[in-house]
């Protein structure tokens, strides 16, 4: 294969993944995936009632006087 | 809205996949599907073919590289390790064995750089042979120990504190048919630039 | 403002419930994958054990090239590949994957389906490796750098790799949330891509320099598909989760991510910078490794800004002590591997010892230290089981820091030398050799500390399974579910 087919296949491939790159973005913006709410909503899965925000877990190498309240609370 | 969301992921992540692997392997093979080998670009004869499963089998590649650096471009030229290799010399080789490393020199035109076979022969059972200093495992398991040569067979001349008491070393046809492969590596032709690639000669800094 | 008693004591007792109802989901879950993801720690670590021992016994041959250099399964060339597919396939890929399935309940909150896949996976991955490295060591390499397995062990694995996909697409698809957390994203990615890869790279479809280009396409990607995404969804969920704060920013998680898998997969053929390849496709690959700027600075700043204020944890958190030195690790890694892509650079670190320091900063001090801190985090919650010696977490943690460093420094240093000793014609070959010498020793020490970090590891690991050791005063967090339950 010489150089000018080759090309075509790049521009071509290019073109496609441009255009759906942006059909996804433009989705993305009509639907509102970068709003403020379902970025924090997002970030939050990781917690719950009790391993909550603000509740450090894996606290090992902290001597058992030392311990806080939240690891002997229910 | 969680299936759509879904969807557009996987599409992108197969998109991304897929862009890559068309742009960086796809395209340059499609490339070099049609380069011809050059005239004196021997076929590897059968012996020479399973010097090189030995090749790949006690790792080489890992320590030495087969590729030449253009001018401008490291110091393969001033070492006199051969022209600039290109992609039409390496059109009968599966697997390719370009290599990463050069924990030892570039192989490439070894075959021209170092014509002896008896070199090669005490260089693969014990490199320190031949080259003070080098850290290259020894291969003395190509070689067999045996009281006398055989007919058509020839020692290895060693020195007295590596020779086996009251025995000779004589090499197998594995270690015969890797210094085959070696003494085959040998790409001092000349290549046409325009058919060459003139790509790869323009590789500079 | 106050509301009438009798209404506060029913929302405490709500809110008692739900704490109650959240500690049982989350206890629930970390059993239904307990099973599963102890085989595949379990599996990981025995193959790291394995993996270092080879590494280190390569490492030494460099230094005595004589050392047991009689026989050919153990000669350097056939135990370095060993060494190297048995910690990326092996350790990396076996504990990654059980962090994976933990995490997937965890994010999913859902327990894990398909779990007889898991283990039918698990085992035949073991047996993948097993024969992928005996074949090596007989002499039936395949002779690619990342691709030694011969094809009967490379299915294996791709069979058993299927398999675990499969398993986590269903509990996936189970899931009981709305949002899909960043670690996610990159495990579903990795499960779909490395599939794919890892079987078009076996098919055996390219020759001569299109094999190369394929070669390093494959060797660079099983990194960008498969081994980096391991251990930012690992950074990614422990980070936040050890110290109790959510990810500074999601929007730069979002940002990292889709420029990550766009710019990441085009990376490889910086490994053939110099080489017989049409310049072109060398160049797109190093303007794509120098755009992974915006990825890795994306993923820096998410991660310093969310630890920021709260180092002082790492003090108390073993997990967020190798974790934070593995995200570190990545900026690092990341940076001096985009650096390292441009052709000045490639003239003179090229075919030498600074690629191999280079390639160990990104898969331990970045993916092993994660890895190592994930399952500090993960063994005592499945096991229902303190570690029991912390002093042993300590010292593990110190020998593979000092070891990595050794390592590191040796070889970059060494490496530039020999690079610029190589660039020097004047200079005859074997003296770029001789230089190199103390530097190979450097490294060798580098890798014994590391090794002996890894017994320390592997023995703590074998006492949790046990449930083995004086027992603690334990954090109350991983309680069997029958004593949260108890008033």
């Amino acid at each position: 294969m010489t150089l000018l087919p080759a090309l075509l296949v790049i521009v071509i491939v290019a073109i496609v993944g441009a255009s759906l790159a942006l059909a996804a973005f433009f989705w993305a913006l009509r639907t509102k995936q970068f709003s403020v709410k379902q970025l924090n909503e997002g970030a939050s899965v990781i917690f719950d009632s009790v391993e909550h925000v603000g509740k450090p877990t894996d606290q090992l190498f902290k001597k058992p006087g030392l311990q806080n309240d939240e690891q002997t609370s229910g | 809205m969680m299936f759509i969301r879904s969807f557009v992921f996987f599409l992108g992540v197969l998109a991304a996949f897929a862009l890559g692997w068309i742009g960086i392997v796809g395209v340059p093979d499609m490339m070099l599907a049609r380069i011809e080998a050059p005239p004196e670009l021997k076929r590897y004869t059968a012996e020479q073919l399973y010097g090189r499963s030995i090749y790949v089998r006690e790792g080489c590649l890992y320590c030495h590289s087969q590729q030449v650096r253009p001018e401008g471009f490291g110091a393969d030229q001033a070492r006199f390790w051969g022209r600039p290799s290109v992609p039409a010399d390496y059109l009968y080789d599966k697997p390719h064995l370009l290599g990463t490393m050069r924990t030892g020199p570039d192989l490439f035109n070894i075959g021209a750089r170092q014509t002896s076979e008896e070199w090669h022969l005490l260089h693969l059972y014990n490199p320190r042979l031949v080259t003070k200093g080098s850290i290259m495992p020894p291969h003395p398991w190509l070689f067999e120990e045996k009281p006398t040569a055989g007919p058509g067979e020839e020692a290895l001349v060693l020195p007295d504190s590596l020779a086996p008491a009251r025995k000779v070393v004589v090499p197998t046809a594995e270690a015969k048919a890797l210094v085959a492969y070696l003494l085959s590596l040998n790409h001092t032709y000349p290549v046409s630039q325009g058919a060459a690639s003139d790509d790869t000669a323009k590789t500079r800094r | 403002m106050s509301r009438p008693p009798a209404e506060r004591q029913v929302s405490r007792t709500i809110a008692a419930d739900q704490r109650l109802s959240d500690e049982l989901t989350r206890i629930g879950i970390d059993d239904s994958a307990a099973s599963p993801t102890v085989l595949f720690l379990a599996s990981g670590v025995a193959w790291l054990l394995i993996g270092s021992l080879m590494g280190l016994i390569a490492s030494v041959k460099l230094d005595l090239p004589d050392w047991l250099g009689g026989a050919g399964p153990i000669t350097f060339g056939r135990l370095r590949p060993v060494h190297l597919n048995a910690v990326t396939y092996g350790w990396i890929s076996l504990a990654g994957s059980g962090m994976i399935v933990w995490l997937m309940g965890r994010l999913c909150r859902t327990h894990i389906r398909w779990t007889a896949l898991l283990f039918l996976s698990a085992i035949l991955w073991n047996i993948g490796l097993f024969l992928g490295s005996a074949l090596v060591i007989l002499g039936y390499s395949g002779g690619m750098e990342w691709l030694e397995f011969p094809l009967p062990a490379a299915a294996v694995i791709a069979l058993a790799f299927i398999l675990f996909a499969l398993s986590m697409f269903r509990t996936f698809a189970a899931r009981q949330v709305e949002h899909v957390y960043v670690s996610l994203w990159y495990i579903l990615a990795s499960l779909t891509w490395f599939p794919l890869l890892y079987v078009i790279a076996n098919a055996g479809l390219y020759q001569g320099v299109g094999e190369a280009a394929m070669n390093w396409w494959y060797g660079h990607n099983a990194i960008t598909v498969w081994f980096t995404p391991i251990g930012l969804a690992g950074a990614y969920y422990f980070i936040p989760k050890v110290i109790g704060r959510p990810i500074y920013s999601y929007y730069l998680g979002l940002l990292g991510f889709w420029s990550f898998a766009l710019f990441y997969n085009w990376n490889g053929l910086h490994h053939l910078v110099g080489g017989p390849l049409p310049t072109w496709a060398i160049s797109v690959s190093i303007v794509a490794s120098l755009m992974m700027f915006v990825p890795v600075l994306a993923v820096a700043v998410n991660h310093h800004m969310t630890a920021l204020g709260h180092l002082s944890m790492i003090r108390y958190s073993p997990t967020l002590r190798f974790v934070v030195f593995g995200a570190m690790s990545y900026t690092a890694t990341s940076f001096q591997g985009s650096l390292e892509a441009t052709r000045s650079v490639q003239e003179v670190a090229h075919f030498t010892h600074y690629t191999v320091g280079h390639a160990h900063l990104g898969m331990y001090a970045f993916v092993t230290m994660v890895l190592f801190g994930a399952v500090y985090y993960i063994m005592p919650r499945i096991a229902k089981w303190e570690w029991p010696y912390p002093n042993l977490i300590k010292v593990h943690f110190w020998l593979s820091a000092a070891g990595i460093a050794i390592y590191f420094l040796s070889l970059t240093l060494g490496g530039w030398l020999q690079g610029l000793a190589m660039n020097t014609p004047s200079i005859p070959f074997i003296d770029t050799v001789n230089l190199t010498k103390p530097y190979l020793w450097g490294r060798a020490v580098g890798g014994t500390l590391m090794t002996i970090g890894h017994c320390v590891f592997a023995y703590h690991f074998l006492l949790v399974i046990h449930r083995a050791g004086p027992k603690r005063f334990a954090p109350v967090w991983f309680r069997k579910a029958e004593e949260v339950a108890a008033p």
